[in-house]
């Protein structure tokens, strides 16, 4: 019978009940129904109990785990770029950078705290010099590459120097070299290793040695590989790559496991035991045998994670805390991350934010609110991330399963979501008084629409609309005359494909297609999918070209007709405004411009009103409405809070050369260029007020939503007549209604 | 703790009589399925059953409203019609053709395990390869209007019109008549041998054979085969959201089309109203089946 005590122990099964079972069994040992009985019951008891559980467990005990790295941000020159930072000695940093885009004039500047305090150096003979890479010595000495002679843009000269507070002596016989330079670093020995793209040269400046090549097969940047003592870390698609720069050979190698796209970043620990590597997922240290992996700061709750960031340079220093060098929203910053061994390895409070699709202007508000609150930590819960077969159907019906349950997530990205029926089944929570402390900075057609006497149950973080430039389309009020307009010019040539058409113009025509019980307007709908179709029909000739800075590079060399699209951030009209000066004619509106133009919803954000955490998840929504969150620029929408657009408006002085190229349509060989230079403020304010009399567009069910999607294009394609469409699309409609009624 | 009274000194079993012993028997070798079916089934439907009377989020009562609601939605009535309409006609037409299939079958002498098997390769067709089947038959520019174009015949939008309920039964048909024809098989490998001699001795002919003796003893099969039919007609959903998605055209808009719209919509209230109401009418339909068939058994 000890058997059944074994099953006692693993089981946690109350002894009473074991000493029944062995009772009952002594009694009829012999007969074969007992056996049965037996079987039964484990069964059964199986069931009943509970297996070890480690969240279990670690509740009940009293220990908690503590311990982890704390986020600071470091008083650091304001440039604008950052050429080279380099630790020179122990807490000893050096740094060249410009606060005047990528041009000149460079600053050096010294730490000699670790980072806390810097001052600037003076070195005369950078005055003037347009330098493209640069690393510093340990005595301080600058190593650069600079233009030497720009007066054929065509065919610039490089030449390499070692700079200091002396001078300036240019090093002979690496001219050639310079030409393809795009950084340097400086081995133990006084090497110059310069970086060529996608291999790193070893160069013996007394010329005795022949250069040896270090090839990593991808993209190298500065921060991608790092000397150390007699040795290089060079990161490589999957690995970090260990060299003995005395003798070029490799000597080890780890493979990094994390899975991230961004570009990694990569150190050596102090005592040479381990390399580090940070990515967006955030920092990680690998033993040197590469045995041991540790994650040992999470890039869900820190700078490392957010979109925003782009991750320059790491520097441990002998204690193992660290500084990281990055650029944020076209500034340099510099943060500390020291380690407390007193505060909560986790976070005390959990919350889970759900959205169908990933969103980067909520990982960013994720990262800046985490970062305000070390004590929460918010879940970022993708539901359709790609990397498997969920659908967002799947999703859906998950969601709905959760929210059920009581069990759902707290914070909800509606985009894409039934957000009229989670409102009407009371499943999201009043955000009124979280919008009304927020009122006087959000724009106000948009609060206006989304806070009701009923209150405020969704709102949305980032807008897009669509607008319209050309030279004489004053007169362009709606998609009948846009589409008389197109028919109208020479060449009708614009961005715009079939393929595009319902992408682009579902969101302005749905107002009108609906009546105000929700049924559909038909003569409407029938008006506006002919003439959709008529544009489908002229534009079946037109090349894909989306986006509004490509075709604003067209139309300023007038291969388009007109610019058409969707403005999603405010960065677009820097183009569409520098297309306009180039051609001395046009004008921007929004289009249609009948009732003031649509603006299109997007990071909807809302709260479950079972949420355990609701009034954190309440604030985080304020937070991500607030100005600090909103005043960033992703491609994904434009800001909600006015505050914030406006500062991103100013985020350049006007005239500023903000980006610029050159398209080339394959189809006729035409080459276009435009330098975009940042819009006035005058031209701001027209950006804005525009915005100010736009309305949000409605809402309706994403599933029927799709169906006109697809049923529309049918009927642009020409596989499907207007009246097949129209009738579907009544049906779709017409049941959608009846199982809403 | 309960289980400490186990434990105790002066409990102790009492010999067990035979019945006891076989009544404890039956219990234990019931407990685990019926915990399961409890678990799993019965407390599940007793929620939804609490839920048809609460509002969404099961915090307040509404009575009946939910059911009134149900009752006079538009959209339920149409589900309800079609699948109605699908249940009759295509449980006779299955029964029948089924029937007819497994006297065919059983008269065949040679290769009968393989036509057995290709009949029930159908049910092993995976549901989504079946869908993509049917999408290159059906689709506006598909096999079958091709076809039809070749004999200049004007093609159909087979799943945008009246024919996607025609396509959905032959579907379902299809799909489950090699099923029901095994159980057939299997009804009638059980009827004695011994009856048809001494019928044809009597001067009986194959019908009469047939209307008195194998349509008579299969009807214990006919109530199985039934129900599993109607129960199976309701998996056809399966198909039609695969093909034609949420918003099916209107005669194949079923009551699962309605009920995941509603789950997706969190419409949760009306979705437990109407799924008690339709439960309700299975159980009703099954009792009735059984008291008809049943009885007649008896006799």
């Amino acid at each position: 019978m000890n058997f059944l005590l074994d099953f006692q122990e693993v089981l946690e099964i109350p002894s009473g009940i074991i000493n029944l079972l062995i009772l009952g069994v002594k009694e009829s040992m012999r007969s074969l129904k007992c056996l049965s009985i037996l079987m039964c019951l484990v069964l059964l008891f199986s069931a009943c109990t509970k297996t070890k559980d480690y969240a279990m467990k670690e509740k009940e005990g009293s220990k908690i785990l503590t311990g982890r790295y704390l986020e600071e941000k470091i008083d650091f020159p304001e440039f604008t770029n950052v050429i080279t930072m380099d630790q020179v000695a122990d807490n000893t940093y050096m740094t060249l950078g410009t606060k005047n885009g990528y041009d000149p004039p460079y600053e050096v500047w010294c730490s000699e705290d670790n980072g806390n305090t810097w001052k600037e150096k003076k070195y005369d003979s950078l005055s003037d010099m347009l330098i493209i890479s640069a690393t510093f010595t340990a005595n301080g000495g600058l190593y650069a590459t600079f233009i030497s002679d720009d007066s054929n843009p065509n065919s610039l000269q490089y030449q390499t120097a070692f700079i200091d507070e002396k001078g300036i002596t240019v090093l002979q016989g690496v001219e050639e070299l310079s030409q393809y330079n795009q950084g340097l670093a400086v081995t133990k020995s006084e090497d110059l290793l310069i970086n060529q793209g996608t291999n790193l040269l070893q160069c013996d400046l007394d010329g005795v040695e022949a250069p040896i090549s270090y090839v990593a097969g991808s993209p190298l940047w500065a921060g991608s590989y790092r000397v150390f003592e007699d040795r290089l870390i060079m990161s490589c698609k999957e690995e970090i790559q260990i060299f003995d720069t005395n003798t070029g050979s490799k000597i080890g190698g780890v493979i990094c496991k994390t899975n991230s796209n961004s570009p990694r970043v990569v150190a050596t620990q102090s005592d040479d035991s381990g390399i580090f590597y940070c990515d967006d997922t955030g920092l990680y240290r690998i033993t040197m045998d590469g045995v041991i992996t540790e994650q040992v700061i999470d890039g869900t709750l820190s700078t490392f994670g957010m979109p925003s960031v782009n991750l320059l340079g790491l520097f441990p220093d002998s204690d193992n805390n660290f500084l990281l060098l990055c650029k944020a929203n076209d500034k340099i910053e510099l943060k500390s991350f020291s380690y407390d061994p007193n505060a909560l390895l986790e976070p005390s409070k959990n919350l889970i934010l759900f959205s169908l699709n990933d969103d980067k202007f909520i990982r960013q508000a994720i990262g800046l609110y985490q970062r305000e609150h070390p004590d929460i930590k918010i879940t970022y819960q993708v539901a359709v991330s790609g990397t498997d077969a969920i659908t967002a159907s799947d999703a859906k019906r998950q969601l709905s399963t959760e929210l059920l349950s009581g069990n759902g997530p707290d914070i909800l990205i509606l985009d894409n979501l039934p957000i009229e029926s989670f409102i009407r089944q009371g499943v999201l929570a009043d955000l009124k008084e979280s919008i009304q402390g927020l009122d006087n900075e959000l724009f106000r057609n948009i609060s206006e629409q989304y806070l009701s006497s009923e209150g405020c149950f969704a709102f949305p973080a980032r807008m897009s609309t669509q607008i319209i430039a050309g030279v004489n389309i004053e007169g362009v009020h709606t998609i009948g005359d846009l589409v008389n307009y197109i028919d109208s010019q020479s060449d009708k040539r614009t961005g715009i494909t079939p393929k595009l058409i319902m992408e682009l113009f579902y969101p302005i025509c749905v107002p009108s297609w609906f009546n105000a019980n929700g049924e559909i307007n038909e003569s409407t709908m029938r008006t506006d999918l002919t003439t959709l179709k008529h544009l489908a029909e002229i534009s079946s000739q037109n090349k894909n070209v989306p986006y509004l800075n490509a075709q604003s590079t067209r139309w300023s060399g007038k291969g388009l007709s007109l610019i058409y699209g969707q403005l999603d951030n405010l960065e677009d009209m820097s183009y569409v405004y520098s297309a306009i000066d180039k051609r001395q004619e046009g004008v921007v509106k929004l289009f249609p411009d009948v009732s003031g133009g649509v603006l299109i919803p997007s990071s909807i954000l809302g709260v479950n009103a079972a949420s355990k955490e609701a009034t954190i998840a309440k604030d985080f929504v304020q937070f991500a409405l607030s100005f600090e969150a909103q005043n960033n620029s992703f491609e994904t929408g434009m800001p909600t809070n006015l505050n914030a657009l406006e500062a991103i408006g100013k985020s350049h002085e006007p005239g500023f050369y903000f980006g610029g190229g050159g398209e080339t349509d394959k189809t006729t060989g035409e080459n276009y260029e435009l330098g975009a230079l940042w819009f006035t403020e005058l031209q701001l304010s027209q950006i804005i007020s525009l915005l100010e009399s736009a309305e949000m567009g409605t809402p309706i069910s994403v599933d029927v939503q799709q169906i006109i999607v697809d049923e529309a294009t049918k009927c642009f394609n020409g596989t499907q007549s207007i009246d097949d469409t129209l009738s579907i699309l009544n049906q779709v409609v017409t049941r959608h209604l009846q199982e809403n009624s | 703790m309960w289980w400490r009274w186990f434990t105790r000194r002066e409990f102790h079993l009492r010999p067990l009589s035979k019945t006891s012993h076989e009544i404890l028997s039956f219990i234990f070798f019931l407990l685990p399925s019926f915990v399961g079916v409890c678990y799993f089934v019965l407390l599940p439907f007793a929620d939804v059953v609490r839920r048809s009377f609460t509002d969404t989020m099961a915090s307040k009562f509404v009575g009946l409203r939910n059911y009134s609601g149900v009752l006079r939605n538009e959209a339920f009535q149409l589900a309800v019609s079609n699948t109605v309409r699908f249940v009759l006609v295509c449980i006779p037409l299955l029964l029948i053709l089924s029937l007819m299939l497994a006297l065919l079958v059983r008269k065949v002498t040679i290769g009968a395990d393989f036509y057995k098997t290709s009949f029930l390769l159908p049910m092993v067709i995976p549901v989504a390869s079946m869908v993509l089947l049917w999408r290159m038959f059906f689709a506006k520019q598909g096999f079958v209007n091709s076809l039809l174009s070749c004999l200049d015949i004007a093609p159909t939008d087979w799943m945008n019109t009246g024919w996607s309920f025609a396509v959905l039964v032959g579907s379902y048909i299809w799909r489950n008549i090699g099923y029901d024809m095994i159980l057939w098989l299997a009804g009638m490998s059980g009827i004695p041998a011994a009856l048809y001699e001494a019928a044809r001795v009597d001067g009986a002919g194959p019908i009469q054979c047939f209307f008195f003796i194998t349509l008579p003893q299969l009807r214990s099969s006919l109530l199985i085969i039934s129900i599993l039919s109607i129960l199976n007609s309701f998996k056809v959903f399966r198909e039609a959201y695969l093909i034609a998605g949420n918003y099916p055209h209107d005669s194949i808009y079923l009551l699962q089309h309605l009920f995941n719209n509603w789950f997706t919509n969190l419409d949760i209230q009306k979705l437990c109203a109407a799924a008690v109401l339709v439960a309700a009418v299975i159980m009703a339909l099954i009792f009735v089946l059984q008291a008809v068939w049943g009885q007649e058994e008896c006799r």
